[in-house]
């Protein structure tokens, strides 16, 4: 019911000494009336108790912001708007700004005052959150003088405050100290504009060293007052903003407030809020660098779920993505325009530098089970990240690759299954395929590879176990190897992957799949589910020249038109002209189980691209046409076709064209209307003997792509689907990174006891689901969703020695 | 009761008043000016904005004893002597109004916006009349009237 206007006294003093004299004289009768924006709404519902009112709008010694070197004050009558107009609060204290203009809408902004959003007093104001987390402090004015207070502490409970009759708020300030920090401020309400909160967090924080050296937070609508959490901010005081940290700062924070429910809200929800705006401001507003290790778990990490549905716990897991695993000394990191130091945890994207000083390492997550480690000098950019298309350049320094095996035994993957990593240097390319560990160095005009463990591929030339291979301008020329040479660099790579071996040994104690739950909890692992890049390599399509492999560099026009980046769902027709660039290669499927490559710095024309019939035309640099299936009975029509010669296929096998020659390294092709077969090169008019042996990378890659065909039990198939296929499983199903509690880095997961071993010795024992006996471990509740359920590809070829891969597992 | 002075839409006018009442108030029924509607009277709605020297503010919420000597604008003032104000124009053409109650606030919520800022994004817009309430258009003939009055 509104309230009988009459009965209220509005008096308008004519200086602030007069309103404090009336104060003064008739102590507890008059209240202070600044800009009305909350008393009128209580007198409207005829809830406005007190009947003599002080309007205190028209002090103008209430009013202004002034600013000095050391503090910034505001008069207790500064509006929302005004505060969000002063150059200086937006500068150096945001939250502030941010509050006013999140109180109300532009209405209320224009009259409601920061001194009346703290003598009003309500817990669910939404400026005294700042005001805490920026230390601010308060002025008291009496006609016997003035007081200065720290804001903290002033509010004593619900409406109650440190403020005798007489007094009135005369100013705000604030100290100038923001420099450095992280500003944090969140309302949330049930709109943007004015809402109530339901909850209002504000937090500042700085981190040194990776730790939090300094924070303070301030909530509302959590308790009878906008409190400080000193508990909480203690017990972050020094610690790395990790998941655990986050946990227990969570848990101080929940015995530190005390929410209730209400018309707006209910204590469970405000609850709930207050730990997820700190978890935010911790893992994403704090800490840029460790951040998103925690941010992107929280998202799509592995979760813990247990039925008792408030113990949701995440984990610290991840699969796919580039991280910064380890770094000593300081190693800079630039993205764009962001240039920063690499710290642990990092999340690493394509197009990203990073850079070592004179006497720093640093080490990254690749492929889960993969690492790449980095010694002094060196400077890495990441053209590619993706698993299967994983592409880096060396310009300086040294790298260190650990591939890690798995064992064979049931279910092995053979070195068929591994992803290619492709290194280009600035005298060179390294391929590696396989496991093993291998080291590249890169100094003026010539590029090292050292294989200790595997065999890998540089400008066309294989490298064993124990060699040592270096590229020039003039060639490349290979040696054997000390293997008990090692530098600073590789006895820091070894004792990196000893301790990761030994991190995940530590697991098999803490991991919180290998706990044993107590009974009626269930735990149950939800893996991400990963995103399938590239076409189904077993749908045929109905289209000539599907895209089978592609990656940025590689471009493809229409007759009259500019070039464009291809992609998987580029369509192809007669006429057009595909290209590569000098770093990038390119695979398109033609018919069924026909495919061709186009190598480095190269390009084609089709002349005809139809379902019957091909024709493909070299401009520059090399391609290889792989036909695994030739029917006799209705024979494909390929042309292949360079610079000097051409020919048409007649048989299943692999050809290749370059600027020189067209070579039939394996099948059959008419030439100028008589039979060539394997191994022979046609060179203008003539044709001569050649060898098999591989002379480049191009052909190193095409044969990891999969070159020639195999029997898969039904019928004569190409190799490049089953691998495509083969190596996603093994790469979706191998194993995750994880972070143990209490430690820093990530360590390798399988999830499932394949031996998987690391080439500097000893196995990743630990294992998401073990092998048997999962009744006995106490594994039967556990139920784990993601990637193993995955069904297994087509059935393996009859390779020698191997039965059916099963690359599913046991 | 109190006498003060204020300008209410350019015309200086003498009233005696009790201090608390709401400007809301006097301007419906001691000065006639129905245009200024009453919604939720505790400023939620904005129905009842007004300009205050040269501000908006909900009417419901300012008492008139903090108003000697200030000047006021509200929806009868708006327009021209024989034109309306490209707002209210705009209104019309693009359907702004339907029931009514909401339309003189957000007029001069918008015609406020566009004397600060004359060339206001979507979200200006949005944050200009974020204080006011409309329950029949959605909005967005409100947000498309305001884009038509200032690209005129």
């Amino acid at each position: 019911m509104r309230a009988f206007i009459p009965n209220y006294q509005l008096t308008t003093p004519s200086s602030l000494a007069d309103a404090l004299a009336l104060l003064k004289n008739e102590p507890g009768v008059w209240k202070p009336f600044a800009g009305g924006t909350d008393l009128m709404v209580l007198l409207e519902a005829g809830k406005l108790p007190h009947r003599n009112y002080l309007n205190i709008w028209g002090l103008d010694e209430l009013r202004g912001i002034e600013t000095t070197d050391t503090h910034i004050t505001l008069g207790a009558l500064t509006t929302y708007t005004e505060i969000q107009a002063d150059p200086i609060l937006r500068g150096e204290f945001p939250m502030l700004c941010q509050a006013a203009s999140e109180t109300g809408g532009l209405a209320i902004q224009n009259r409601g005052t920061i001194g009346g959003n703290i003598i009003n007093a309500s817990p669910a104001a939404d400026s005294p959150p700042a005001l805490l987390a920026y230390d601010a402090e308060i002025e008291l004015v009496s006609s016997s003088g003035s007081r200065w207070l720290p804001y903290q502490g002033f509010h004593t409970g619900y409406k109650q405050m440190h403020i005798a009759p007489n007094e009135l708020l005369a100013r705000i300030r604030l100290p100038r100290n923001t420099t450095g920090l992280t500003h944090y401020y969140r309302k949330v309400g049930t709109r943007k504009a004015q809402a109530i909160s339901k909850v209002c967090f504000a937090a500042v924080g700085q981190t040194s060293n990776g730790q939090i050296a300094e924070t303070r937070i301030a909530v509302g609508s959590v308790a009878p007052i906008v409190m400080r959490c000193m508990e909480t901010e203690n017990t972050l005081r020094d610690r790395k903003p990790d998941v655990e940290t986050i946990r227990l700062a969570c848990a101080r924070l929940e015995r530190e407030i005390s929410p209730i429910d209400d018309i707006r809200s209910t204590a469970n929800y405000r609850l709930q809020v207050a730990k997820n705006l700190l978890t935010d401001f911790l893992s994403s507003g704090l800490t840029r660098a460790w951040f998103l290790a925690a941010l992107t778990i929280a998202l799509f990490g592995v979760g813990v779920k247990t039925t008792s549905a408030q113990l949701q716990q995440n984990l610290n897991a991840f699969r796919s993505g580039i991280r910064a695993n380890a770094v000593k000394g300081a190693v800079i990191f630039e993205r764009g325009e962001l240039y920063d130091e690499l710290l642990q945890g990092r999340s690493l994207e394509e197009g990203d530098v990073i850079k070592n000083g004179p006497d720093s390492y640093f080490e990254l997550l690749l492929q889960p089970g993969n690492y790449l480690r980095g010694g002094p000098g060196t400077e890495l950019r990441l053209i590619n990240d993706q698993v299967d298309k994983m592409r880096l350049i060396l310009t300086k320094g040294a790298l260190n690759f650990e591939v890690i095996a798995t064992e064979s035994g049931p279910g092995s993957y053979g070195e068929s299954a591994y992803e290619l990593i492709r290194v280009i240097t600035p005298d060179g390319e390294v391929f590696i395929s396989g496991p093993g560990i291998y080291r590249i160095n890169v100094s003026d005009g010539r590029t090292e590879l050292i294989v200790r463990k595997g065999e890998a591929v540089i400008d066309g030339q294989l490298v064993k176990k124990e060699q040592r291979a270096v590229s020039t301008s003039a060639g490349v020329t290979v040696a054997e190897i000390d293997s008990k040479n090692e530098d600073g660099f590789d006895v820091w790579s070894r004792e990196r992957a000893n301790m990761l071996v030994q991190s995940n040994k530590l697991l098999k104690k803490n991991a919180p799949w290998a706990k044993r739950e107590k009974p009626g909890v269930q735990i149950s692992l939800d893996l991400p589910k990963e995103e399938q890049g590239g076409r189904n390599p077993f749908v045929v399509s109905a289209k000539p020249g599907v895209v089978t492999f592609f990656e940025p560099g590689v471009e493809f026009s229409r007759v009259q038109q500019k070039w464009e980046a291809l992609t998987e769902t580029s369509e192809l027709e007669p006429g057009d002209k595909l290209r590569t660039d000098e770093q990038s290669f390119t695979e398109l499927m033609l018919f069924p189980d026909t495919y061709l490559r186009l190598g480095q710095a190269s390009e084609v024309l089709f002349e005809q691209l139809s379902h019957d019939s091909i024709s493909v035309k070299l401009v520059k640099g090399s391609a290889i046409i792989d036909l695994a299936r030739f029917d006799t009975r209705r024979p494909p029509h390929v042309t292949i076709t360079g610079p000097t010669a051409s020919a048409v296929i007649a048989d299943s096998g692999t050809y290749r064209i370059d600027a020189g020659a067209l070579t039939i390294r394996d099948g059959k092709v008419l030439f100028n209307q008589r039979a060539v077969e394997a191994c022979r090169s046609i060179s203008g008019g003539t044709v001569s003997e050649c060898d098999r042996k591989r002379t480049d990378n191009f052909d190193f890659w095409s044969r990891h792509r999969g070159e020639g065909k195999f029997h898969n039990g039904a019928k004569i198939v190409s190799r490049v689907p089953f691998r495509t296929s083969f190596r996603n499983h093994r790469s979706r199903s191998s194993g995750f990174w994880f972070q143990n509690f209490g430690e820093l880095h990530y360590t390798f997961v399988p999830f499932s006891s394949l031996l998987f071993k690391s080439p500097y010795g000893g196995s990743y024992s630990t294992v998401l689901r073990p092998n048997s006996n999962a009744d006995r471990m106490g594994f039967r509740q556990t139920t784990i969703h993601g990637p193993t359920h995955d069904p297994p590809p087509m059935p393996g070829p009859p390779g020698p020695g191997r039965k059916q891969p099963g690359p599913g597992g046991p | 009761m109190m006498n003060i002075e204020l300008k209410v839409n350019g015309e200086r006018r003498k009233l005696e008043v009790f201090p608390m009442a709401r400007l809301l108030d006097v301007l419906r029924e001691q000065l006639q000016l129905t245009g200024t509607k009453e919604g939720c009277g505790e400023g939620e709605c904005g129905a009842c904005t007004v300009i205050l020297d040269g501000r908006i503010v909900n009417s419901c919420l300012v008492p008139v004893a903090q108003l000697n000597g200030s000047e006021i604008m509200t929806i009868e003032g708006v327009a021209g002597q024989d034109q309306l104000h490209a707002v209210q124009q705009s209104f019309i053409e693009h359907g702004g109004a339907q029931c009514g109650i909401c339309t003189p606030g957000m007029v001069l919520a918008a015609v406020d916006l566009l004397q600060r800022n004359p060339q206001p994004t979507e979200d200006d817009i949005r944050t200009g009349l974020a204080g006011n309430l409309c329950r029949c258009t959605g909005y967005i003939k409100i947000f498309e009237s305001v884009v038509r009055a200032y690209q005129k």
